[in-house]
């Protein structure tokens, strides 16, 4: 199977199967596909083993219920269909990558899909964390990067802040946590705190610079 | 007519009109021009036809500007794409993404053209504009495009909201309802209104919706929608 990024705008992957090769992606991401390609789906709580988890999932972060594989042989190919970059990640066998909800664009079936919760920050009005998906090797994983894509390597027990929403990808040995920062001292620099991811190594991290909410292409 | 592609994130395409050349374009994408390049209307589809697309939830221009005399006319999309040329010789014919045109030579001809592909229970309506050579149009991408030459028999499943053009001589052989959006398709009203409005940006479902396409000729497919 070969994973190729083709345009740099709004890039796509092109993926190349052979016979009995399969990837998966969430639906609404395909470009287009031969017509030896098969589709099949399958659906969240299938993959994962937890209903409620994939409802709750699919309505706080607006991801697709349904997984969708593309069965080989011939070409597919699929966009994010916003700015960006994309970043094949081939995992070996056990290798673990965490990936930002709507980001990652398919994957080799061999690859083990899970996810996990972010929590907020539990403030009133902020409350709501985020998902991350959890990818394990072995096998090749296509992710897409809103706006540009910056690469840290965190050492043991470095941290770093970013904003909220802007990590695109760690490894799962840096861990994640959601905190505020506040305005300054006072009650009014609490009240007026802003969320903030603090991640903490050892572990590679890479974030993007484009909102993946916003509504702008 | 000389033309200039300036920019690559939402790139401007800068016409030079010399002696009597016309363009015209949708009103709205005119970026600035020179003060003596004049101004006027064309219509591009009757009454009729416009209150039939808009009761099919299909929002149509009535007018086209045209643009006339000598200078400068900027013309853009306001979004990051490709921009493409496309020369047409006479009576070729190509059509185009509704709404993805960046200007046309005025001796392009030009109109609005619904396919229906209406099955049973489902409505399904492609928008879609068709250019009559001969003359030039210039076209934009959501994204980066990609062309395939397909030759006859050779076929292509591509989601409607990623097909950007395509030559008179490329068949649409179906149009596929990808699963979830199939269970939808059967009847639901709701998914119905869907698949009318299915060139609507952001609409996940449409993405669902593929069309198989069949050579001999061009095809152009967009990553963005």
């Amino acid at each position: 199977m070969d994973f190729k990024v083709a345009g740099n705008l709004v890039p796509s992957v092109l993926v190349t199967m052979d016979m009995n090769e399969h990837v998966f992606s969430e639906g609404g991401l395909l470009v287009y596909k031969d017509v030896s390609v098969h589709t099949s789906y399958t659906t969240l709580s299938k993959v994962t083993g937890s209903v409620t988890g994939a409802i709750v999932r699919s309505t706080l972060a607006k991801i697709p219920f349904y997984l969708l594989t593309y069965s080989g042989p011939g070409s597919c190919a699929f966009s994010r269909s916003t700015v960006g970059e994309v970043r094949i990640a081939e995992l070996k066998e056990g290798e673990t990558l965490d990936i930002a909800e709507n980001s990652i664009i398919c994957a080799e079936s061999s690859v083990k899909y899970d996810y996990f919760y972010v929590h907020g920050t539990t403030r009133v009005g902020r409350m709501i964390g985020f998902f991350m998906d959890k990818l394990t090797g072995p096998g090749k994983v296509a992710y897409h990067g809103h706006g540009t894509i910056l690469s840290f390597n965190l050492a043991e027990g470095e941290s770093m802040s970013i904003d909220y929403g802007a990590i695109l990808s760690k490894e799962s040995s840096v861990t994640i946590k959601t905190y505020n920062i506040p305005y300054g001292g006072g009650l009014l620099g609490h009240a007026m705190s802003f969320e903030a991811i603090e991640v903490t190594g050892p572990g590679k991290i890479e974030i993007e610079t484009k909102d993946p909410k916003a509504k702008t292409l | 007519m000389k033309t200039d592609f300036i920019g690559d994130t939402a790139p401007v395409v800068l016409v030079k009109l010399e002696g009597d050349e016309k363009i015209y374009l949708d009103n709205d994408l005119m970026l600035y021009k020179d003060p003596a390049v004049k101004v006027n209307r064309k219509i591009t589809t009757s009454l009729t036809n416009r209150i039939i697309t808009h009761a099919e939830g299909i929002q149509s221009e009535r007018y086209f500007a045209v643009f006339e005399g000598e200078g400068h006319v900027a013309i853009s999309h306001d979004k990051p794409g490709e921009c493409r040329a496309i020369t047409l010789d006479q009576n070729s014919v190509v059509y185009v993404r509704w709404q993805s045109l960046l200007f046309a030579q005025d001796s392009v001809g030009y109109q609005p053209n619904m396919r229906n592909y209406s099955k049973f229970m489902t409505n399904f309506i492609l928008p879609l504009e068709e250019f009559r050579g001969p003359g030039t149009i210039y076209v934009q991408a959501f994204g980066n495009a990609f062309q395939f030459n397909l030759n006859p028999g050779e076929v292509l499943d591509v989601p409607v909201n990623n097909l950007l053009l395509f030559d008179a001589t490329v068949g649409i052989s179906d149009i596929l309802f990808l699963f979830p959006y199939q269970i939808y398709a059967q009847g639901n009203a709701a998914a119905r209104q869907n698949e009318v409005c299915v060139l609507k940006p952001n609409s996940p479902e449409s993405m669902s919706v593929c069309a198989r396409v069949y050579g001999p000729g061009r095809v152009l497919v967009h990553s963005g929608r």
